[in-house]
């Protein structure tokens, strides 16, 4: 037990002296540039390291081997040979503050493991496999994370360190602007310097916030948000523990004077239905971006405006990666279902207001109706749904018409669950559903907020779906490890976090 | 000069006094209107502000201006087409949402925000249309009508159209999205004028403006135009086209100004009233008087929407409220009086 503690200190006191050889880390490469796709077995280091490395076979067996017994979760044990993950560390100079690494798999597959851990393992290596490649052998660690055919090692520094001060106006920002974005109502706006005092507006406030919050300079930056109601901040605290002291919550439906009065160089909201604001606001030379945030284009989009807004492209394309990685994965093995066999899926709002249930299909160039198709669902219900924007009430007459071979419910967060899902079992009409009797009536799932809004969750929505939609094609997708690496990617949220915050919210499995 | 007519003519300059005391308080009004705001600091500005202050000069000359302009020309117009309506349709208790004016607008905005795609312009343009729509079916169908005289048809029109419109717009709320749209309708059918700019008061004036200045010109008729229409006829009047034509002018500057603004309520109900307990039911003085007091009164309520808060407050709320208090007060004074 002293020994290999002892080990560990050495490794850290090492680690650390190698960073303080380095006068400036470089900024972690976007995974994109990482996820390499040459045949040549390399492996590829990045991150907060003395300097990015691509390894061969033999200079990685050049710092020397080991060999790790390994058993799987199906019992079996193997015996790999490979480099411990101390010396290959110590190799490549990971910087004191880093706190986790992030293992990408060549098809697009990423999982994270706490780098303390992992450097208190002496068995834990970068094996060599039989038919060539790389992989992670961690003994003793979860299953989804010893990656196969690892092609980049990424170490991350802890964004939440990151030392935030309050936003004065006067942050010095290298390349600092003049800087051009186009924005989702196709507006181009042109700022002479990156904005330090952003104020969000509009409806559905919430999805802006927790985009901008995927960038550390947005937490810094931000100054301002409309109605930061008790629910809105729910998640955002456990980001960001100053958000309720920092940032100033305006009223519902400030007016643009009432927005000056925070001196905003920008304004983001996400509703076009409120245009006027923008013209309103561009009276005082106060500009505004919108985000569109309803569509997979129209949210990589507006990840890269901010990415240039924030003067942090580098995330941006991080952030994308890692959303298309995952839709990357999904859309392969989806493509080889014949469209003959995929299900045929109906995705339903449920609302009880006034004690009168209705239920509502999405627009279809909605989200909702995305994340369906995306997981390889037919949604049945594009006959009924408005074009661009809302929902349409349905009757159980035409749910029993289309007889869909799924039904996926989606309710607000302050509804029961499993109290809504039992109601609908029970009911005289719903019993009746090919569906319901077949077992295929699932809730949507949700942490503090709903996963088939556009915001930045509707990835873990569009996972969870491919999973319930084709729970064979799917069984290897972790769903517990995919929310760690969401929270943990996006938001800087470690493992510990994730398990207080975040996953006692979380039902997966209502139906 | 006996003692009826010195009365009279004694009441006319006491009348006349209050109009001017009326206009001097509108003016004085506007002028402290522009000094009260959330920017720089809440509440107060310091006229010293504005030579240091750049920002706080475009949002006095940008966003104030217009604001409070706009406020005063809704008011006088909500409140000149109100007593018009009262007058033409001897009824103490329409206003321009009578002839399926106001429900048009509503509907038409709604219809704007939900399937037309919700920009500003079309929102408005929708709003506008079908107020006229509104009016135009209302007078179509009192013509096909076969009931009572002239005015008790276009009220029955005017209440079916209404209906017709108040049910298009249950609809269209009851399809709307409740998290995207439906507050968008709720807030529009709230009213405000946080959105306005020097461009929409440009937009609005070349219609409000005429339309005022005939309500004001032709005011003696209303009295006439009160009359049944034998006895209006017989005095000299062309009822039906001289109603036509206050009918017209109304409409088009309360469609002008809803199209911009939203539904303000009990605003041309209200003050039109209280504008006859002050200035008399001549519409010789309780038009102008109605149209003063109207743009003072929306003025005042807007201030307190714009500012009292760190968020707008919906106008249409404060228009309700204030506007009863005021009312219930001149009512229950007037009544001590009489005990006394």
């Amino acid at each position: 037990m002293m020994k290999s503690l002892w080990k560990v200190m050495a490794v850290l006191v090492l680690l650390s002296v190698l960073a303080g050889c380095t006068p400036t880390p470089p900024p972690p490469t976007p995974a994109a540039e990482a996820v390499s796709t040459t045949d040549e077995a390399t492996l590829h280091v990045t991150g907060a390291i003395a300097g990015e490395r691509t390894f061969t076979i033999e200079e990685l067996r050049a710092l020397g081997t080991r060999e790790t017994a390994y058993t799987n979760k199906d019992g079996e044990t193997a015996t790999y040979t490979g480099v411990p993950f101390t010396a290959l560390l110590a190799e490549v100079g990971a910087s004191a503050d880093a706190t986790t690494l992030i293992f990408s798999a060549r098809d697009g597959y990423e999982a994270q493991a706490p780098l303390a851990d992992v450097t208190a393992c002496a068995e834990c290596i970068v094996a060599f496999q039989d038919q060539g490649g790389f992989r992670v052998v961690l003994p003793g660690f979860p299953g989804n994370i010893q990656v196969r055919d690892l092609i980049t090692l990424q170490v991350l520094a802890d964004t939440a360190a990151i030392p935030q001060a309050p936003s004065t106006g006067d942050e010095t920002i290298p390349n600092d602007g003049p800087v051009t974005v186009t924005d989702a109502a196709g507006r181009t706006v042109s700022l002479p310097r990156l904005p330090r005092r952003i104020v969000i507006v509009g409806r559905g406030p919430y999805m802006a916030l927790h985009l901008l919050y995927t960038f550390p300079e947005g937490r810094s930056r931000l100054i301002g948000v409309e109605s930061k109601s008790a629910s809105q901040s729910d998640f955002i605290v456990h980001v960001d523990p100053d958000f309720v002291d920092k940032v100033v919550g305006l009223a519902v439906n400030p007016n643009p004077e009432q927005i000056a009065a925070l001196e905003p160089d920008l304004v983001l909201m996400k509703s076009v239905v409120m245009e006027e604001m923008g013209d309103a606001l561009a009276q005082v030379n106060i500009p505004v971006v919108y985000l569109g945030l309803e569509t997979p284009e129209q949210f990589f989009q507006d990840v890269t405006n901010l990415g240039l807004l924030l003067g942090n492209p580098t995330r941006a394309a991080e952030i994308i990666a890692f959303y298309q990685s995952r839709l990357d994965r999904i859309t392969a093995r989806v493509a080889e279902v014949p469209e003959s066999e995929r299900p045929r899926v109906l995705l339903v709002y449920y609302s009880d207001r006034g004690a009168e249930v209705a239920v509502q299909v999405p627009a279809q160039a909605w989200m909702q109706t995305f994340q369906v198709q995306a997981a390889g669902g037919i949604p049945v219900w594009l006959s009924e749904a408005q074009i661009t924007d809302g929902w349409t009430v349905v009757n159980v007459e035409q749910i029993a018409a289309w007889n869909p071979d799924k039904i996926f419910v989606v309710m607000s967060y302050d509804h029961d669950t499993q109290a809504v899902i039992d109601g609908l079992k029970a009911d005289v009409y719903w019993k009746a559903l090919t569906a319901v009797q077949n077992g295929e009536l699932y809730a949507y799932p949700m942490d503090h907020f709903e996963w088939d809004t556009p915001e930045p969750r509707w990835i873990l929505g569009v996972t969870w779906l491919a999973t319930r939609i084709y729970p064979d094609l799917f069984a290897d997708v972790d769903l517990q490890a995919e929310i760690y690496a969401f929270f943990g990617k996006l938001y800087g949220l470690d493992h510990a976090a994730v398990d207080t915050a975040i996953m006692p919210k979380v039902f997966l499995n209502v139906r | 000069m006996s003692v009826e007519t010195e009365e009279a003519a004694g009441r006319a300059g006491r009348f006349r006094r209050r109009l001017w005391g009326l206009g001097g308080a509108l003016l004085l009004g506007v002028a402290f209107s522009l000094l009260l705001g959330r920017y720089p600091a809440p509440y107060f500005t310091p006229p010293g502000v504005l030579r240091e202050n750049e920002l706080a000069r475009t949002v006095v000359l940008n966003l104030r201006l217009p604001r409070i302009l706009t406020a005063v020309l809704l008011g006088a117009t909500l409140a000149a087409a109100g007593t018009t309506f009262q007058l033409i349709f001897r009824n103490p208790l329409v206003d321009a949402g009578f002839l399926g004016v106001s429900q048009g607008a509503a509907f038409g905005a709604s219809l704007g925000i939900v399937f037309l795609g919700g920009s500003a312009a079309v929102v408005q343009g929708s709003a506008a249309l079908f107020a006229f729509l509104g009016l135009a079916a209302s007078y179509l169908m009192a013509r096909r009508l076969r009931l009572g005289d002239w005015v008790l048809r276009l009220v029955m029109a005017g209440i079916g159209i209404s209906a017709f419109y108040s049910a298009g717009t249950g609809i269209i709320k009851y399809l709307a999205d409740p998290l995207k749209q439906l507050p968008d309708i709720t807030f529009w059918l709230l009213g405000g004028l946080w959105a306005i700019t020097w461009e929409d008061v440009l937009h609005i004036l070349p219609v409000v403006i005429p339309a005022l200045v005939v309500i004001f010109l032709m005011r003696w008729r209303l009295n006439l135009l009160s009359l049944r229409d034998a006895t209006a006829f017989a005095l000299g009047a062309l009822p039906g086209r001289e109603r036509m034509v206050m009918l017209v002018a109304a409409t088009a500057a309360t469609a002008a100004v809803v199209s911009k603004a939203g539904q303000i309520g009990w605003v041309g109900l209200i003050v039109p009233h209280i504008a006859r307990r002050v200035l008399g039911a001549d519409a010789q003085s309780a038009v102008p008087g109605g149209m003063l007091l109207g743009g003072l009164f929306v003025l005042l309520c807007d201030d307190l929407a714009r500012t009292v808060l760190t968020g707008e407050i919906p106008l249409g709320i404060l228009t309700s409220l204030i506007g009863a208090v005021a009312f219930f007060g001149l009512l229950l004074r007037h009544e001590l009086e009489l005990k006394r």
